[in-house]
């Protein structure tokens, strides 16, 4: 799976499930700070996320500045892709 | 309905009125009746949508379930006890938080504060259970009224201005969304304000994700999920937003590296809607009979509701019954029932007057 692969599972869960316009996001923007989705809506993405890529957050993760936005999110996916396998 | 709707510029208009109807007549799931309005519901060939086939089957829903519960029992085993109290309670004076309250006071044995926010639109009788179940609870409670005029600004804007996320309207109404932002925050500021590790707050599946029974919040998480949505909130609510939206730097100092549990309780207990009321009755609490279908409480909440239908075309409780339904705690007839229960606004034209 590539960097763009999971960027573009996340834009279409962004979409599909946080009804987030995607076609006026930008990859490296804050979710959060841009009011795209909310603190409830982060924990639910968070965890809808863990479920489609079969993977596991750590604490660290979360704490990331990067989490908050789609280049982010899918850098640390992919990350955790790689050590899983 | 048409004369109540109209009051000071806040209306419903004729695309209004008619994405209701069609609302009310929409196609719903066979089996947890969730209507194909809502966001995303595409039914099968026998009529059941995906959130019923992506749920699992009775039994790991109960497991589920008892899981949340156990992480409850952690927090529990893990919370300090510098400050006063074990644990802030945001109480409304409504049934599910009256419940929580007492469980935990009474059955885990935890030293609670009770706070309530009047947002100027509590019910007479929900403030009077507020006074009567702490009491006979033998609780500490306190209200804190954030000043009317914010609060009327507020929900206008709310109603008026696209202010929250769009995932946001599945859970609840614009107006629901901004009171539950402003009471997180209050609870949150005076936890840490007074040295207590754990709040609880009355919410139930559909409200807040499943995920939300226990967060785990540290200075980080705070910053991030505060502060981040404060800006938006002072450019909708103007820059008295920063009091009731924002965490002061002296008050995130306070808290350090320790964490804060937000939780809520009711996602991992069983839900009884009638044995609930049985038992916080023995407490004093009184079914109040002026707040709608859907809240035991505030008065604005079918205000909220029919903003609400007219924007989004289906109704804010939508996930909350269904849930119930899928979790086996409430029959398909009763959620429809209740879904399709339309408020009258009739009802409720001494609330238009103060918006
Ligand atoms: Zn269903």
């Amino acid at each position: 799976m590539t960097i763009q692969d999971i960027q573009s599972t996340i834009l279409d869960y962004l979409r599909d499930d946080m009804l987030v316009d995607v076609d006026q996001l930008e990859l490296d923007q804050n979710l959060l700070a841009s009011g795209h989705i909310d603190s409830f809506g982060f924990i639910e993405m968070i965890t809808s996320l863990e479920k489609k890529f079969q993977i596991k957050f750590t604490d660290d993760d979360i704490q990331k500045p990067e989490i908050t936005s789609v280049s982010g999110i899918a850098d640390i996916i992919a990350s955790r892709i790689e050590k899983a396998a | 309905m048409s004369q109540a709707l109209k009051i000071e510029g806040l209306k419903i208009e004729e695309e209004g009125l008619q994405k209701i109807h069609d609302y009310v007549e929409s196609e719903r799931c066979s089996h947890c009746g969730i209507s194909v309005k809502f966001p995303g519901i595409k039914l099968d060939d026998d009529g059941v949508c995906h959130l019923c086939k992506d749920e699992g089957t009775r039994q790991e829903i109960e497991e589920l379930r008892k899981n949340l519960n156990r992480q409850l029992d952690e927090v529990i085993t893990k919370i300090g006890k510098r400050g006063d109290y074990d644990c802030i309670v945001a109480y409304s004076g409504g049934k599910d938080s009256s419940m929580t309250l007492l469980k935990l006071t009474r059955d885990y044995g935890l030293n609670c504060l009770a706070i309530t926010i009047d947002n100027g639109f509590l019910s007479d009788s929900a403030i009077k259970n507020c006074h009567a179940f702490t009491q006979e609870l033998g609780v500490d409670f306190t209200m804190f009224t954030p000043s009317f005029g914010f609060m009327r600004n507020m929900y206008r804007k709310s109603i008026e201005n696209k202010v929250h996320s769009n995932a946001s309207a599945k859970r609840a109404s614009a107006v629901c969304n901004s009171c539950i932002g402003l009471i997180n925050n209050h609870m949150i500021k005076t936890a840490i304000s007074m040295e207590v590790d754990m709040i609880a707050g009355g919410y139930l599946g559909g409200q807040v994700p499943k995920d939300a029974a226990v967060m785990e919040m540290n200075a980080n998480n705070l910053v991030r999920f505060r502060e981040s949505a404060l800006d938006h909130y002072k450019m909708h609510f103007g820059d008295e937003a920063q009091k009731f939206f924002g965490i002061p730097p002296h008050v995130l100092e306070k808290l350090g590296d320790r964490t804060l549990y937000v939780t809520n309780p009711m996602l991992g207990w069983e839900y009884d809607k009638e044995a609930i009321i049985k038992e916080i009755s023995q407490y004093g609490w009184e079914k109040p009979s002026d707040t709608g279908q859907h809240s035991s409480n505030c008065r604005l909440n079918d205000v909220g509701i029919i903003f609400h239908l007219k924007e989004s075309g289906f109704h804010p409780y939508e996930t909350e019954l269904t849930d119930l339904v899928r979790k086996g705690f409430m029959t398909r007839e009763d959620a429809i029932g209740k879904l399709n229960d339309i408020p009258d606004l009739d009802q409720y034209s001494d609330v238009m007057q103060k918006l």
